[in-house]
């Protein structure tokens, strides 16, 4: 490539710089899991007697911001859930799900189902590993089908 | 949205081309991703974001981990939009050669 590229070298140098991010990351099934158990606790919590319902909300969005600082660590960059135009919306329904979980957990609180929190729970960290795989293949469909 | 196509000779050179693209498709970069994803050295990768920086493209982010600094860079909403424009004049240029 020259210093002043033309219009299609310049295109394929982008092409070939984007092949970057993501490039051909397979990260650890154990991520999805460590995901879906603060997704899950996020959503259990909220069916908990007070002390430990402050106690699961602390300790859940301890462990998100721990699983951001582990990627950015481990592969240099970062993209929010919410930045993709189409991707977006995966994250978008996953939000929607575990607030709907969330009302459950609460509604079994004051119904006085002791067992709401571990249906709740098992639903929000299922639904977190499978909406995150989701995310991340409608992202990276995304990625490879956007040029601008 | 589409963008307006406009050239912008800023954005053009390869290296801040490259730089671009990558940060065009996330949030943030730490500085030794970009490096070594366009191959590099320090000092040029430098001056290529202070060229962007100036332009009002760039936004660098210290941060200390394990006790090391580290530089995290992002590109500004100006930033974006001029590198969609820019994008599309290319594509509009391939176009017509």
């Amino acid at each position: 490539m020259t210093n002043q590229p033309d219009p299609r070298e310049a295109l394929d140098a982008i092409a070939n710089a984007r092949q970057a991010v993501p490039g051909e990351m397979k990260y650890p099934f154990s991520y999805d899991i460590a995901y879906g158990l603060c997704c899950g606790l996020l959503v259990a919590g909220q069916g908990m007697p007070t002390p430990w319902a402050a106690l699961a909300l602390v300790v859940s969005m301890v462990g998100l911001v721990g699983l951001i600082h582990w990627w950015k660590q481990k592969y240099g960059w970062w993209v929010s859930g919410y930045s993709p135009k189409r991707a977006r919306w995966a994250a978008i329904g996953l939000v929607v799900v575990l607030i709907g979980l969330m009302g459950l957990s609460l509604w079994g609180k004051t119904a006085g189902i002791a067992w709401t929190p571990l249906a709740t729970g098992a639903a929000g960290f299922v639904a977190a590993i499978v909406g995150g795989r989701i995310w991340m293949a409608v992202w990276k469909r995304e990625l490879a089908e956007t040029a601008g | 949205m589409t963008a307006v196509p406009v050239f912008d000779p800023v954005i053009h050179a390869p290296g801040r081309l490259q730089i671009c693209a990558i940060l065009s498709r996330i949030d943030e970069a730490e500085f030794a991703m970009i490096r070594d994803s366009i191959k590099v050295s320090d000092s040029v990768l430098s001056k290529h974001l202070k060229q962007l920086e100036e332009a009002g493209y760039l936004k660098p982010r210290k941060a200390a981990v394990d006790g090391r600094q580290r530089t995290w860079l992002s590109l500004t909403p100006a930033g974006r939009k001029a590198f969609a424009a820019h994008v599309a004049e290319l594509t509009r240029l391939a176009g017509m050669a």
